[in-house]
């Protein structure tokens, strides 16, 4: 079984307003899929369906092959905590990405679960921030320790909303960069992004969303060059901001 | 003033008052942290008013007020669980709404309570000489039931609390330990409210995470360091509020916001 995301003829409405409409599509292990689509679009929505977060009633969606209505997924999730968290809060880079273990053992971490920690660290390239509190860090920083609370769970799939908004330009490439380098190591990456050519480029696949809730996928090496220089110039994203 | 303190401390009620106090001192931060994280101090404001009223109706009925304080301050936090369904992301309006039913209550209430009209005030600012052996030992009980509870969760509340979306895709029953530690609330603040007093306990939850906040390094390092204020703060209350003939209680919150504001003003002036 290579697919590890199967969603079939999925729709959604909040309560009266139709988000999804009929949505099909399969990610295989290894893929980096990118979502597009313009504000309001879906993607968030469809996000937290994928993660088990919002019920649905009309489709399917079957991660690593279980209903995620039934089986919480094992999921890697990156949310754009960097905008919105509390800066306040007394918490070191290490407190934080060991909160994202999936079962917390009682009392004492075990040894597997300090080794997990230096590795995450290490991979996000956070390795001498671990005592630094994290509300004293850049935008940047801070998500890099949150992409390693996400990688410590050792799930093969990590899911990323906008994980780059609020970051300055520098950061955001260095954040897409180490995104790709974790894909490259085996985990399936999907994720959304307000720069629609920082994500065609990073991405193998697109989910794009066109109106009135369809969306379809397209392999980036089968879209012609006209298609493509579309996409990057923004044109099939049918903003309405 | 040694003799005033050696002679005072010859008495039973008083070592058992500091006793007491020294273990609450332990929970009030212990609770008080996640509390303050998520914004939730009003929770805190909503248990120790319905506390009163369980005192009061305690009073009435002829059962231990500690115990009623108990029952009616675990009512508040399931009646402000009830009510946040109807108000979701404004969980202060829960709390207000019950914390306005309290106050009701208990001004209510008092009016009926016949014999030892003293009883309700001790209550609110809290005593130490009024206090029953059984009193003490049900605080000792409930303040090492919260402790053993808040230590086998350490991790969970922590991770719910710093960011309760991924605490739920980690797979935690972010609910249950959410119903958990407000249940913690109402206990601690129920405890409390004998000794410290029903309006004094809301402050003994805030100001020692307050002032540790200010300094700490980290979680662990916040909580074991808003354990240490508040030990200072009552501790120290206490002995100044016995020598020099002061109400515990006040001395104690007294003494808690100078030093916060001592540290407000020397970490202004580091920056
Ligand atoms: N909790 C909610 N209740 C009702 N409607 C909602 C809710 N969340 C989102 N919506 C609506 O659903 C639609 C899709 O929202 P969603 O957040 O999925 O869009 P998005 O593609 O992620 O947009 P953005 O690019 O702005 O993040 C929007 O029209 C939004 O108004
Ligand atoms: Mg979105």
């Amino acid at each position: 079984m290579k697919e590890i995301l199967i969603v079939k003829n999925l729709s959604f409405k909040y309560s009266d307003v139709p988000v999804l409409r009929d949505v099909s599509f399969s990610v295989e292990k290894g893929d980096f899929l990118g979502i597009i689509g313009s504000n309001g679009a879906g993607k968030s929505t469809l996000i937290k369906l994928i993660l088990g977060l919002l019920p649905y009633k009309s489709g399917e969606i079957l991660l690593h092959g279980a209903d995620v209505r039934t089986r919480k997924p094992n999921v890697g999730y990156v949310s754009q905590k960097v905008a919105s968290f509390n800066t306040g809060f007394p918490a070191t880079v290490r407190e934080v990405v060991l909160s994202g273990l999936k079962k917390p053992s009682l009392f004492r971490y075990t040894a597997e679960d300090m080794r997990r920690l230096g590795e995450c660290l290490e991979r996000v390239g956070m390795t001498e921030y671990g005592n630094k509190l994290i509300g004293r860090l850049s935008g940047g920083q801070q998500q890099r320790a949150f992409i390693a609370r996400a990688l410590i769970g050792g799930s093969d799939i990590l899911i990323l909303d906008e994980p780059t908004v609020g970051i300055d330009a520098m950061s955001v490439k260095s954040i897409m960069e180490l995104i790709s380098e974790i894909n490259r190591s085996g985990v399936t990456v999907i994720m959304t992004n307000h720069d629609t050519p920082t994500l065609v480029e990073a991405a193998d696949k697109l989910l794009i969303f066109c109106e009135h809730g369809n969306a379809e996928l397209v392999k980036k090496n089968e879209l012609s060059l006209a298609e493509m220089s579309e996409l990057y110039a923004g044109k099939r994203r049918h903003h309405h901001d | 003033m040694i003799d005033t303190l050696i002679e005072m401390f010859s008495y039973d009620f008083m070592q058992k008052a500091l006793l007491t106090l020294i273990i609450i001192s332990v929970i009030a931060p212990l609770i008080g942290m996640p509390i303050v994280m998520k914004r939730l101090s009003a929770i805190g404001d909503a248990a120790s008013h319905s506390a009163l009223a369980g005192v009061a109706a305690g009073l009435i009925l002829g059962v231990n007020p500690v115990l009623g304080a108990v029952t009616f301050s675990v009512l508040a936090v399931l009646g402000i669980e009830a009510f946040r369904k109807a108000f979701s992301k404004y969980s202060e309006i829960a709390a207000v709404v019950v914390m306005s039913a309290g106050i009701g209550l208990t001004a209510v209430l008092s009016g009926f309570i016949t014999s030892g009209a003293s009883s309700i005030n001790s209550f609110m600012f809290g005593s130490i000489v009024a206090v029953s052996d059984f009193e003490i030992m049900l605080t000792m009980g409930l303040s090492l039931a919260v402790i053993a509870v808040s230590w086998i969760f350490h991790r969970e509340i922590f991770a719910i609390t710093f960011d309760e979306e991924a605490a739920k895709i980690a797979g935690l029953p972010v609910k249950s330990i959410n119903f958990l530690l407000m249940l913690l609330t109402a206990i601690t603040v129920a405890a409390a409210s004998r000794i410290v007093g029903a309006l004094m306990i809301s402050s003994l939850l805030v100001i020692p995470v307050a002032a540790a906040m200010l300094i700490g390094k980290s979680y662990k390092n916040t909580v074991v360091l808003s354990v240490i204020f508040a030990e200072i703060f009552s501790v120290s209350g206490f002995f100044v509020s016995t020598v020099l003939n002061l109400r515990p209680s006040g001395t104690i919150v007294l003494i808690g916001v100078a030093v916060l504001l001592i540290l407000m003003i020397c970490r202004g002036r580091d920056r």
